[in-house]
C-alpha cells in the first residue's frame, strides 16, 4: 500500500546533524513565521513510533516540554491523527507497527505530509534485517522530509522542521 | 527464591530451558519431538510472560499454564512459525490477514497505534465501572524488532552497536552488562580507574532517567513549577552526558579507550543539581499537593512485590532490600547507600527517585576523574555468560552463549519485563483519572520489553 505514495513527494534530507548555526530564538522566530504564513498559526503534529529505542521519543518529549517553550509558535502535538497536519515517524518499521501505520496514514488528511525522524526509519541505524522488520523500509513508505541523527537532538529536529516548512510545496492558508 | 528469568534455547538434539533464580540456576532438557514444559507460574506469577514468550518463540507447549494467549506474536503472525528455532532463517514472513485467522477476539490484541505520547493507547486495555478500574491489561511486542534473532551468528564486536540501541534511556546499563560479558569471555578485568568511569556514567544515566520521570509525574499532577524544574535539569543532564561521552544518551561510550571529554562542567552540574534539589524538596514539603494526589495511589504491597519478583524502585519502594549495587564493595566504597520506602504507592515512587538522585550525585562526586586509560578486550572464549547490572529501572540480566566465536543465543531480561507485569495489580481499583500517573510512576521501557 505504501508504494502507492512513495513517489508523491520528493525526498530530501536535512543537511546537517546536530550542528545548528542559528540561535534557538532565531530558529523559533523563523518557525513561528512559517507556521503563521503556511498553516494559519497552528501546526498539529502526530508522532508515530514504529519500533524505536525510545531515543527519538525522549528527544521529542524534551523538545515539547516547557524547556523549549514551543507552544507560542503554534506548534502542537495531537493524539488524534484526524487533527494532524504532519505525521512524524520514528523507529524501525516493524511488521506489527506497519499494520498500525497503514491505518494511521490512511486517516492522515490531504495533502499527506510525512517526516521521518532518526536513522531507524530509513534503516541507516546499525540494525540487521529480521523477519520482524519491514526490510528496506523506504520501499514501503516514503517521506517528504527526513531528519537524520541517532537520535537527532531537539534543536536538530526543530531545524529539520524549519527546513521542511520552508520547502513544503503543499502548504496553503487554512480557511 | 526470587525468579530472575526463564528462557529457552535450542541445542543440536534438544531444547534447553534455563530458569534463573537469585539462589541458583536450573536447566531442563526437552525433547525436540513433542516439547512441553511444566509451568511454574502458580508459584512465580511473573513466570507467565516468560513462558508465553517461550511458547511463541520455540513452539514449546506450556503445561498447566494459566494464560494461553500469545505474547510476542500478534494476530497477523502465522501460528506455526517459531522464529527463534534454528531452522527458521527467513528474513521475511508472509503475514496473514487478521480476519482470516479466526482468532478469538479475547486472544488478540486491539488495533490502534502505540504512541509514546499516549497514555491511553491500545497498549493498555482498561475496563472500568463508575470511574473505578476493574481490570487492566497491557499489550506488548508492538515494537518487536526480533533483536534476539538479529544477534545470532554475530561476533560480540558486531553485536555491540545493536545491543546499545535496544533501549536508549538504558544504553549505559546495556553497554555495562555487555562489556561485562565481553570481559568474562576474554578472562580480563577492568582497571579500577575505568570501572570508576563506567560507574559514573551509569549513575549519570540513572539521574537523567529519574529526572525525566519526575518531570512527567509533575506534568500529570499539573505541578508546572515542578515540571519546569526537572525538565531544566534533564536538558542539562543530556548536555553533560554529551560532554563526557560525545553523545547525549551515551551511545558507544564504554569503549574503554574513549576519553572523558569535559569533566569540569559535569562537576558543576552535580553540585548545582544537588543544591537546587535539596532546596526544591524543602519547598515542596510545604506544599502538600503532591502528597494529597499521590499518597496511597497505585499501591503495591510488599508481599505482592515479592510474588511478582519486582526489581529496582518497584521493589525498594515496597520495603524490599534489593539493589545489585549493594552487593558490590566497589559501590559501597563510593558512598552508596540503598534508598528504601515502605508505602509502595506513587508517593513512595516519587520520593525514592529524589533520594536516589541525591545518592547518585554523591557517588558521582567521588567518581569524577580526568584520568585517561586505554584498555583492549582480548579474544572471547566460547561459553555461557551471565551479567547483572542495576539500571535506573532495576536489575538488568543479560545472557550470551558463545559458540565458534559467535553468538549462539542472546537473551536479556530488562527490569521492565517484571515491573510491567505488576501493572494490573497495581492499577486495579484505582480511579481512571489516576491511570496515567500510576503508569508513569512505574519505571518500565516498552522498547526494552518488546526487543
Amino acid at each position: 500500500m505504501f508504494n502507492l505514495f512513495k513517489d508523491r513527494f520528493p525526498v530530501t534530507h536535512s543537511e546537517k546533524e546536530g550542528v545548528i548555526d542559528n540561535s534557538l530564538d532565531m530558529l523559533k522566530h523563523t518557525i513561528r513565521g512559517l507556521i503563521k504564513e503556511k498553516f494559519s498559526s497552528k501546526l498539529k503534529i502526530y508522532v508515530l513510533d514504529s519500533g524505536s529505542c525510545n531515543g527519538c521519543e525522549l528527544e521529542l518529549q524534551l523538545l515539547f516540554s516547557p524547556l523549549y517553550e514551543l507552544s507560542f509558535l503554534g506548534l502542537e502535538v495531537v493524539y488524534d491523527i484526524i487533527e494532524a497536519d504532519i505525521l512524524l515517524i520514528t523507529g524501525l518499521m516493524t511488521e506489527n507497527m506497519y499494520v498500525e501505520l497503514e491505518m494511521i496514514y490512511g486517516k492522515l488528511k490531504e495533502p499527506k505530509r510525512v517526516i521521518t525522524v532518526g536513522d531507524c526509519p530509513v534503516f541507516t541505524a546499525p540494525f540487521k534485517e529480521t523477519f520482524a522488520l519491514k526490510n528496506n523500509a523506504e520501499i514501503f513508505y516514503s517521506s517528504s522530509y527526513h531528519i537524520v541523527g541517532c537520535p537527532p537532538e531537539p534543536i536538530a529536529i526543530l531545524e529539520g522542521l524549519k527546513e521542511y516548512l520552508k520547502k513544503d510545496e503543499y502548504s496553503h492558508q487554512k480557511s | 527464591m526470587r525468579l530472575i528469568a526463564r528462557f529457552a534455547q535450542e541445542k543440536e538434539d534438544f531444547f534447553e530451558i534455563i530458569t534463573v533464580y537469585d539462589e541458583n540456576t536450573i536447566k531442563e532438557r526437552l525433547s525436540k519431538d513433542t516439547p512441553s514444559l511444566l509451568s511454574i507460574a502458580h508459584a512465580y506469577p511473573s513466570a507467565v510472560w516468560f513462558e508465553r514468550k517461550i511458547r511463541d518463540d520455540f513452539g514449546i507447549e506450556i503445561l498447566y499454564s494459566n494464560d494461553e494467549r500469545p505474547l510476542v506474536k500478534h494476530e497477523h503472525f502465522p501460528p506455526n512459525v517459531f522464529p527463534m528455532r534454528k531452522d527458521f532463517l527467513n528474513t521475511v514472513i508472509e503475514h496473514e490477514k487478521v480476519n482470516e485467522l479466526g482468532i478469538d477476539e479475547n486472544h488478540g490484541v486491539v488495533t490502534d497505534c502505540a504512541h509514546p505520547f499516549h497514555l491511553e493507547s491500545s497498549q493498555f486495555q482498561v475496563f472500568d465501572k463508575d470511574e473505578t478500574i476493574l481490570h487492566f491489561e497491557m499489550m506488548t511486542f508492538y515494537k518487536y524488532r526480533g533483536i534476539e534473532k538479529m544477534l545470532e551468528g554475530l561476533t560480540l564486536e558486531e553485536a555491540r552497536p545493536i545491543v546499545e540501541r535496544i533501549a536508549a534511556s538504558s544504553t549505559i546499563a546495556y553497554q555495562t552488562a555487555f562489556l561485562d560479558i565481553e570481559l568474562q569471555s576474554s578472562k580480563k578485568t577492568l582497571p579500577k580507574k575505568i570501572k570508576k568511569r563506567h560507574m559514573f556514567l551509569l549513575e549519570l544515566e540513572r539521574t537523567i532517567n529519574h529526572l525525566t520521570d519526575l518531570s512527567v509525574l509533575c506534568q500529570l499532577l499539573n505541578f508546572e513549577d515542578g515540571t519546569a524544574f526537572f525538565v531544566k535539569f534533564v536538558g542539562e543532564g543530556r548536555e553533560v552526558m554529551k560532554k563526557v561521552t560525545g553523545h547525549r544518551f551515551g551511545f558507544s561510550s564504554l569503549l574503554v579507550d574513549v576519553k572523558f571529554l569535559n569533566m569540569d562542567d559535569a562537576y558543576d552540574f552535580l553540585l548545582r543539581l544537588g543544591k537546587e534539589l535539596i532546596a526544591f524538596v524543602a519547598w515542596v514539603e510545604k506544599n502538600d499537593k503532591i502528597l494529597l494526589e499521590t499518597l496511597l495511589v497505585g499501591q503495591i504491597s510488599k508481599s505482592k512485590a515479592v510474588d511478582y519478583g519486582l526489581v529496582g524502585i518497584m521493589a525498594r519502594c515496597s520495603g524490599i532490600r534489593l539493589d545489585r549495587r549493594d552487593e558490590s564493595d566497589f559501590h559501597t566504597k563510593h558512598d552508596f547507600h540503598m534508598s528504601l520506602e515502605e508505602g509502595g504507592d506513587t508517593f513512595s515512587r516519587f520520593n525514592i527517585r529524589i533520594t536516589e538522585i541525591l545518592t547518585s550525585l554523591r557517588m558521582m562526586r567521588s567518581l569524577v576523574s580526568n584520568d585517561i586509560l586505554t584498555f583492549y578486550i582480548g579474544t572471547p572464549v566460547d561459553g555461557e555468560y551471565y551479567s547483572y547490572v542495576e539500571s535506573s529501572a532495576g536489575e538488568l540480566m543479560m545472557y550470551i552463549s558463545l559458540k565458534d566465536g559467535v553468538i549462539e543465543r542472546f537473551f536479556v531480561r530488562d527490569p521492565s519485563f517484571l515491573n510491567a507485569q505488576a501493572l494490573p495489580s497495581t492499577i486495579k481499583n484505582s480511579e481512571v483519572s489516576t491511570l496515567g500517573l500510576i503508569i508513569k510512576s512505574i519505571p518500565f521501557n516498552i522498547s526494552a520489553i518488546d526487543l
